[in-house]
């Protein structure tokens, strides 16, 4: 980032090779879209390059990074329920490592998906991070600019409002 | 002595499910567990539900973000394109400034004075005080226009006599 920070084009694309997978699969289950997605990830790089100057190498660049992420996914969706576009592309979900039904798998992948969507926005964003983004509470924290408390909160209430959809989901 | 040990708390259990707990803290949780059934229930139901979310995996993508963001800084490669967002954006900030002009050109056209149709009486000889009587009286119509510089244009080719009168 110090050298993103003198301009260092090679830096920034060192940046963006190392991070795009996951700031592309955080923007897609914030937002369903893959073409969304793509637009966030390419807006969250370009902010990284113009606040280069403003970073402190003190703070996780992960962190920093995610936050402005979740910002922009937030900031769409905010968009979209003003102006709903068409409806999602055709889902690209793969089922988890080890099943052997991948037809049965790929329809539980995407009813997991379906249920994570239907949590309210702050319980879906704190799963995602922690769930799939592998963040601790104290990193959701930083991201979100949410208290531990109200972070450890909104995850239990997501866990456990999950546990009951997944149950049917599973059993089918 | 285990009822006086402290349940742990449900995000801990979570996080137990999810093999993220420090190995010393993991000893001390597990060995509640082995003492107190319901603790022992809520994690198998952490672990039930660590696992079904973990069916929903996002595949690679093929996008190479580099070549968008190197476009978008001007460096080589296709033009940036706009995203639909940003589109609306510039048509909503293109509209304001035009509501704006609108406006003010609106609220410029009502302060200015609106001048009289009257014509002065034929043949009278008493100057008029204000400088659009003044107007009318030299018969200068066209000076009931919308812009006081059409106005002072024509006064300050005046006498200084009359022009003194007209502006008083």
């Amino acid at each position: 980032m110090v050298a993103v920070r003198r301009g260092n084009m090679s830096a920034l694309e060192e940046v963006v090779r190392r991070h795009q997978q996951n700031v592309l699969a955080l923007a897609y289950r914030m937002l369903g879209r893959w073409d969304l997605a793509e637009d966030v990830a390419q807006e969250a790089f370009l902010r990284v390059y113009q606040a280069a100057r403003h970073y402190r190498p003190a703070a996780a660049f992960k962190t920093w990074l995610y936050r402005i992420v979740v910002n922009l996914c937030l900031d769409a969706r905010r968009r979209l329920r003003k102006w709903p576009g068409p409806l999602p592309a055709e889902s690209t979900l793969q089922a988890g490592p080890g099943d052997c039904d991948p037809l049965e798998t790929r329809e539980q992948a995407e009813l997991v998906q379906l249920a994570v969507a239907g949590l309210p926005q702050r319980q879906r964003t704190a799963l995602i991070l922690h769930r799939y983004q592998g963040l601790s509470r104290r990193q959701i924290a930083e991201v979100t600019g949410w208290t531990e408390s109200a972070v450890e909160s909104l995850l239990v209430r997501a866990y456990g409002n999950l546990r009951n959809a997944l149950v049917e989901i599973v059993q089918e | 002595m285990y009822e006086a040990m402290r349940h742990p708390d449900p995000l801990e259990i979570i996080d137990l499910a999810a093999g993220r707990l420090p190995k010393d803290r993991q000893g001390e949780i597990a060995a509640h567990l082995s003492a107190c059934q319901e603790c022992r229930f809520r994690y198998e139901e952490a672990c039930f539900t660590w696992r079904a979310l973990g069916k929903w995996t996002v595949q690679r993508s093929s996008t190479d973000l580099w070549v968008r963001v190197q476009a978008a800084l001007g460096h080589d490669g296709p033009a940036r394109i706009p995203s639909a967002w940003r589109l609306r954006w510039a048509v909503r900030v293109a509209a304001a400034v035009l509501i704006g002009v609108g406006i003010g050109h609106g609220l410029g056209r009502w302060t200015m004075p609106q001048a009289s149709t009257t014509t002065p009486q034929a043949g009278s000889a008493d100057l008029p005080r204000d400088a659009q009587a003044a107007a009318r009286w030299l018969y200068l119509t066209s000076l009931e226009s919308h812009t006081p510089a059409g106005l002072a244009g024509v006064i300050l080719g005046m006498p200084n006599d009359v022009r003194k009168e007209v502006t008083e």
